[in-house]
């Protein structure tokens, strides 16, 4: 029995100095050397080196001069992030739907799907192509520019959802709001 | 659905199973590795072993358990005073440190806290990582331990623990961890030691970015089928899982030492045949299964039906997040892409049977494989009944004893699971957590214990699990739901390993082909569907039905 004790505390000794420290320590000697910018996060910089967010993370946006993204259950907060967890049969679900519907005047069929259901992580950084043509007209009109310009913009960003398949087209709302924000500025 | 999601579904599952049958010969060779000279340090490290008898390696693995959990429990407990702790996070409560450490140490992986706000990265690299690898370690030495009781004629020797535990950690799962992880890392997966960051935003509204060793961690969450997520929200989250192809790579990790398995178990225990067979019983379930789930999930709310991108993530879209949910949950991973709970009823509740079925369409690493050798010696048991003869497996006459065992090993999750779902929902102490009325509420109640004693971890969500109760009851539930599967299972590997093998003859009922697999699957269905029928139709099918009559 004590030689059993003695050799699990050993095995979890190396196991502990493999595992839990040399080779998350590697791992990130090797990312922070060859892969710097995505191992810490891909940041969203401006000129004067202020950290603006990530672009991985979709954050608030309130005002008309950018595209909003997604509901989210705990309003973009990090600390933790989460989802609603409502059941799809739940009126809880159906109550928060037809509100939001409300908020972009259409009704509920009308409307893209991702603009009225939270998303999984609270921090979905993408919308859908549509769900960014329908807030063209807002953001053009906020910023005084011709919606033409911000459509190319929008054309520009979007990617497929799936590779080898070029529909449905999403896009992502922080890199799309630093470019039209970028545009306005020069 | 679209052809497009339809088209990747295809190509993962296609994509894993190649990269199955290479990993398979990878995982044989690490098992069998034996240095060739003596002395040195490799031959110290994976040479000088005694075999053990299965009494000593049952002992082994159970106190090398025990062990794990007092010293993650500790770690978890005391992280304010140790280092890498760049946000200074307090020292983790007793019920949650226990829990937690139970979780990993069981391969369970279940989490009742969100790691960002909650673990320093000490305890995340050096607590529950090391548990990462070495809980799936424990399951796949199990499964050769039995592989070799079977082969073994009047011997007593499964093999050596510590050996295996040394080959599979330092041949088999670190370098695969290491390419999966560097893989995750070019994708955006995060991968350092900073303090989170405060993000000042661009329409002003101030973030702050959580930072930390993820990729590392993230690799053998999904290859060891742990699934623990770094982030609360799992492989939801973006800095987890930031890309299509950071979920691809994800997506076949989670399936790929689990499809090795079966395959492995076949060489091992000198039945390639039956090691296929097993495999191909276990993808066609995964295959029927698979398909229910996303008819269910397309038909979705038909009175609502912008409610499907509910708790799911646009760049992965609604058919990968259900290819995920059904391997997740059939392979005991647990990690979770979307969010289970607003899956549609019937999805969501395919997800609970794949853990009911008691975790052999693949399950975990390693314990899928000796979870369904149970199943099959009560099948070769029921064709002997059939056609009155006392029935062999591989060779080995199946008695009294053997059959015993296996039915207490197919019957400890199951019964985990009922009591203390019964419990919890008529008590104060269960009903408290639920966020749902009605027939959702019992979902979540149902799903959490069936994760636990199945030891998937995955969660239904909306479950407020950091209580008292649901601790210290999942705690339990997982430890019983691990060891009460593991020793019958090693106990019979040492009764067929001292048996000497029969010639098998025109009456032997053989263990491959098609007739075994369809009975085999009909014993995983009875067992399955018998016990949990009543549960799963006032969950999530009554709920299904009420969603129908709005």
């Amino acid at each position: 029995m004590i030689k059993i004790i003695s050799k699990s505390l050993i095995a979890l000794l190396w196991g502990s100095l493999a595992c839990g420290v040399i080779y998350p320590l590697m791992l990130t000697v090797f990312s922070q050397t060859f892969f710097r910018t995505q191992a810490n996060g891909s940041l969203v910089i401006d000129a004067q080196r202020n950290v603006l967010g990530s672009f991985l993370l979709g954050q608030k946006f309130t005002s008309d001069r950018f595209f909003s993204g997604r509901p989210s259950a705990s309003d973009y907060e990090t600390l933790p992030s989460g989802a609603s967890n409502l059941s799809q049969a739940s009126t809880a679900l159906r109550e928060k739907i037809n509100e939001r519907a409300k908020q972009y005047r259409l009704a509920v069929s009308g409307t893209p799907a991702d603009l009225l259901t939270a998303s999984g992580s609270g921090l979905d950084p993408d919308i859908s192509y549509e769900s960014a043509i329908l807030q063209i007209p807002r953001i053009a009109s906020a910023r005084k520019v011709p919606q033409e310009r911000i459509a190319g913009i929008v054309r520009n960003l979007s990617r497929p959802q799936l590779p080898l398949f070029s529909k449905p087209r999403i896009v992502n709302v922080v890199m799309l709001n630093q470019a039209i924000e970028g545009d306005s500025s020069r | 659905m679209l052809s497009g999601e339809l088209f990747w579904i295809c190509a993962l599952l296609l994509v894993a199973i190649l990269l199955a049958t290479i990993c398979a010969k990878w995982l044989v060779w690490a098992l069998s590795f034996t240095p060739k000279r003596p002395g040195s340090l490799i031959s110290r490290a994976f040479g000088d072993y005694e075999p053990m008898n299965w009494k000593t390696y049952l002992a082994s693995v159970l106190v090398f358990g025990f062990l794990g959990i007092i010293i993650l429990a500790t770690i978890l407990m005391t992280q304010g005073f140790l280092p890498l702790n760049p946000m200074n996070l307090p020292g983790v409560p007793f019920d949650l440190a226990l829990n937690t450490a139970v979780s990993f140490v069981t391969n369970t992986n279940w989490q009742a806290y969100s790691g960002e706000n909650t673990l320093s990265y000490f305890s995340q690299m050096v607590g529950l990582g090391t548990q990462n690898f070495l809980s799936a370690a424990t399951g796949i030495a199990v499964m050769a331990a039995l592989a070799r009781g079977i082969a073994n004629q009047q011997e007593r020797s499964l093999g050596n623990f510590w050996q295996d535990l040394a080959r599979l950690t330092f041949l088999f799962l670190l370098p695969l961890s290491i390419i999966v992880a560097v893989l995750l890392v070019s994708q955006g997966v995060i991968q350092n030691l900073s303090a989170y960051l405060t993000a000042t935003g661009i329409d002003r509204a101030t973030q702050i970015l959580p930072m930390g060793p993820a990729a590392s961690q993230i690799a053998i969450k999904q290859l060891g089928s742990n699934g623990g997520g770094f982030f609360g929200v799992n492989s939801a989250h973006p800095f987890e899982n930031p890309t299509f192809f950071s979920n691809a790579i994800q997506t076949i990790a989670i399936i790929l030492i689990p499809m090795a398995c079966p395959l492995v178990f076949g060489v091992l225990s000198g039945a390639r045949r039956h090691g296929r067979t097993l495999f191909r019983v276990m993808f066609v379930m995964l295959a029927v299964l698979l398909g229910l789930s996303l008819v269910a999930e397309f038909s979705g709310n038909p009175s609502l039906q912008s409610a499907i991108l509910e708790g799911k993530e646009m760049r992965f879209g609604a058919g990968l997040s259900v290819l995920w949910s059904v391997i997740t949950t059939a392979s005991s991973n647990g990690s979770v892409n979307a969010m289970i709970s607003s899956l549609s009823p019937l999805a969501g509740g395919i997800a609970l049977l794949n853990i009911m079925l008691g975790e052999v369409v693949f399950g975990g690493v390693g314990s899928g494989v000796y979870g369904m050798f149970l199943f099959a010696v009560l099948t070769v048991f029921i064709a002997g009944l059939m056609v009155g003869r006392s029935p062999e497996f591989l060779g080995k006459k199946i008695e009294a004893a053997e059959i015993k065992l296996a039915v207490i090993g197919v019957l400890i999750p199951s019964v985990l699971i009922l009591t203390f779902s019964a419990f919890a929902s008529v008590s104060k102490l269960g009903l408290n957590s639920v966020s749902h009325p009605g027939a959702h509420g019992l979902s979540e109640i149902l799903y959490a214990f069936s994760s636990a004693a199945g030891n998937n971890g995955s969660a239904f969500g909306g479950l407020n699990a950091n209580t008292k109760f649901y601790n210290y009851a999942l705690a339990f539930s997982m430890f019983v739901g691990r060891y009460g599967v593991i020793a019958p299972v090693i106990a019979l590997a040492g009764l067929l390993s001292c048996k000497r093998s029969v010639p098998s003859s025109a009456g032997t009922f053989p263990v491959s082909g098609v007739l075994f697999s369809t009975l085999l699957v009909g014993v995983v269905l009875i067992v399955g569907a018998l016990t949990f029928f009543p549960a799963l139709t006032l969950g999530p099918v009554a709920e299904h039905l009420m969603m129908l009559g709005k």
